[in-house]
């Protein structure tokens, strides 16, 4: 049978009307990565088997299975809060959700979780896996990414019941998707008002982006995962990118140079009129090691060739790194819990998380007020106070924009300071550079 | 439908007037296919790159009412495409084209039919819709069709996606859903009453 009936005028038009959504970017790279897990999933179900019967053979004897950095959560499940908690969804998230907060879920087959939040606001830990997705009265936040935090607020005259979701991403990316009205990716540093009525509103967030000043991770990172799991281009387009991120850099840097204006991605050996006009900005800049939760940062390849590092300096640069990255982890767990009073929160969020979390239980004013004085002191316009009754935000960010100068000095006295300064400046700085202002305090006198 | 992908499994022999460019096509899309079902993992991504678009048009405007499950009903069928690509065979009567959009179809009227534990909450409307640059009458127009097809039973829905936007015939339809042909004709019936009604009633008030 061949009919080929051909469609009207009008149902042409209604049907060109009817527009269809684009797959992401990244579909097949997680189709591919779900089937590699089954494939794993199924040797390793092959092999249990195998070994269970020879167990029985034998005369019977125990399986023990461990689940690394599992968060051993239940499938399915509902809470209502009425403190503060952290929630494990499954086997790979976690919910640290505030007071007053609910949350339900469930998990399918494959992993894939879905949770509704129809109230409060809840920070979201997502290992790398099946899709995992948030339903709000307002919209959807599906993961692409990592961590993210999801709070409904109350608003009048809004749909969803009177209610507006601020979605705020840490690490990684999601999808905010508002109910009829399209759906927007968020990327890390970045936040989206979803309100039901209109599509989702990007707002500038309140966190210091991860590599505010580096690539992007939402256009970086899908372009490396793809590279990782094959895909012909893929590889290509990964190398392209970093060339293309490398050459917008030089351009910006030689187009400030030209226009005689300082150099905004610089983080460190900057003069004493930046930080003056830093200071007035109330911004800070500073660079430190890529934190990440379970392996201290190790030296890039491309430093390796460029410096002619040999095998002991890296050693002895690793073996740096690595002590750092234990002692600020640490001081991060330890700055949590006091904020938050949640110890198991802190065993199980990345450095990220917590700084994020750290920061977002500041107030605003206080976060302007710790800039200020920290920009004032690094341009020499204030000393630093004895007062020993520093917030937890405060003691993180003299912690963390001291990181840099604190490790080009360590890694100086194993292999001298001048391979220790080209090490650093090497990358602009090590590993991830940050830009950051909350704007100044109202009361602040301007230098 | 991709014209590339449709070429793809008819082989050489059976495209006497494509041109060279087309047949160049079709013999690299059939390698294609056979590395990926050999285990070549960058062919099968590739591949699966290729079917991503039609599958995740075709399950958002099956799933006009479900928008939050999209990702996962299209993730959830390239799977299965993964797993029986080796049962596929490229000498048989179904294109690849058409063999991936049937899972598809079927996941999807799977998904319609199971009984939902969470209920989205996004009922009313659908995944994507006009950007801003659209104008005030296709907006209109756009809410309406999604409204009337969201009507649609999601077997009349089906009949008129496959036939419409993926250029099934009639028969391919009706072994897809293993329905008869009559039947085919008369759901396709019904949604194209549907379509009129919607671009007759714009403002989709029923």
């Amino acid at each position: 049978m061949s009919e080929r009936e051909p469609f009207e005028a009008d149902e042409r038009r209604a049907l060109d009307a009817w527009s269809a959504a684009t797959p992401p970017a990244d579909l097949a790279a997680r189709v591919l990565a779900r089937s590699n897990r089954r494939q794993r999933g199924r040797r390793a179900r092959w092999g249990l088997a195998a070994a269970a019967a020879l167990l029985g053979a034998i005369g019977g004897g125990a399986l023990l299975l461990g689940r690394s950095a599992s968060t051993g959560g239940a499938r399915s499940g509902s809470r209502q809060l009425a403190a503060r908690g952290t929630v494990a969804i499954g086997d790979r998230a976690l919910a640290v959700a505030e007071a007053g907060s609910t949350l339900s879920w469930r998990l399918d087959r494959d992993g894939a979780a879905r949770v509704e939040q129809p109230r409060g606001n809840v920070f979201y830990r997502v290992s790398p896996g099946a899709s995992f997705r948030v339903t709000t009265p307002v919209g959807v936040v599906t993961v692409l990414g990592t961590c993210f935090r999801v709070a409904i607020v109350p608003a009048a005259g809004t749909a969803g019941g009177g209610a507006r979701a601020l979605v705020t991403v840490h690490e990684g990316r999601v999808q905010a998707m508002s109910a009829g009205f399209g759906g927007r990716e968020v990327s890390a540093g970045q936040a989206a008002w979803l309100d039901g009525a209109s599509a989702p509103q990007l707002r500038p967030a309140t966190i210091a982006p991860r590599r505010a000043l580096a690539a992007s991770p939402a256009t970086t990172r899908p372009a490396r995962a793809a590279a990782r799991t094959g895909g012909p281009m893929a590889g290509k387009l990964s190398r392209d990118l970093s060339r293309l991120e490398r050459e917008v850099g030089v351009l910006r840097r030689a187009l400030a140079k030209a226009q005689g204006k300082a150099d905004q991605t610089k983080v460190f050996d900057l003069k004493k009129s930046d930080l003056v006009a830093m200071a007035q900005r109330c911004e800070l800049r500073w660079d430190m090691p890529s934190l990440t939760i379970d392996k201290a940062p190790t030296v890039p390849k491309k430093h390796r060739e460029r410096l002619g590092l040999g095998p002991a300096e890296v050693a002895s640069i690793e073996d740096v790194l690595a002590k750092q990255h234990r002692k600020v982890v640490s001081s991060l767990r330890k700055l949590y819990v006091e904020v938050t009073n949640d110890r198991q929160a802190a065993r199980v969020l990345s450095p990220w998380s917590l700084i994020s979390e750290i920061t977002g239980k500041s107030p605003r004013a206080e976060r302007k007020a710790v800039f200020s004085q920290l920009a004032r002191e690094r341009a020499g316009l204030a000393t630093a106070s004895a007062d020993e009754r520093r917030s937890a935000f405060e003691r993180m960010m003299r912690l963390l924009t001291a990181l840099g100068a604190r490790l080009e000095k360590e890694i100086g006295a194993r292999i001298g300071p001048d391979l220790a300064r080209r090490y650093r400046r090497e990358g602009g700085g090590f590993g991830s550079r940050s830009r950051s202002s909350y704007g100044c305090p109202k009361s602040d006198k301007r230098p | 439908v991709n014209r590339s992908i449709t070429l793809s499994l008819l082989g050489p022999d059976a495209l006497p007037s494509a041109s060279a460019r087309e047949r160049r096509v079709t013999m690299k899309q059939t390698a294609l296919l056979a590395s990926a079902q050999r285990g070549d993992r960058a062919a099968l991504a590739a591949l699966i790159d290729e079917q991503a678009g039609p599958v995740y048009a075709l399950v958002s405007r099956m799933l006009v009412r479900q928008p939050a499950l999209v990702d996962d009903v299209a993730q959830d069928v390239l799977l299965r495409v993964v797993e029986n690509l080796s049962r596929f065979d490229p000498r048989g009567s179904a294109k690849l084209s058409t063999w991936v959009l049937t899972i598809a179809t079927r996941r999807c009227i799977d998904v319609l039919r199971r009984p939902r534990r969470l209920e989205p909450l996004d009922e009313e409307l659908a995944a994507v819709s006009p950007g801003p640059e659209e104008s005030a009458e296709q907006r209109q127009l756009y809410r309406a069709v999604v409204a009337a097809m969201a009507e649609l039973s999601p077997e009349q829905r089906a009949v008129l996606v496959l036939r419409a936007y993926h250029d099934f015939e009639h028969d391919q339809i009706a072994r897809a859903l293993e329905i008869e042909p009559g039947t085919v004709r008369s759901r396709l019936s019904r949604a194209r009453a549907a379509l009129r009604a919607a671009v007759d009633r714009p403002g989709g008030q029923r």
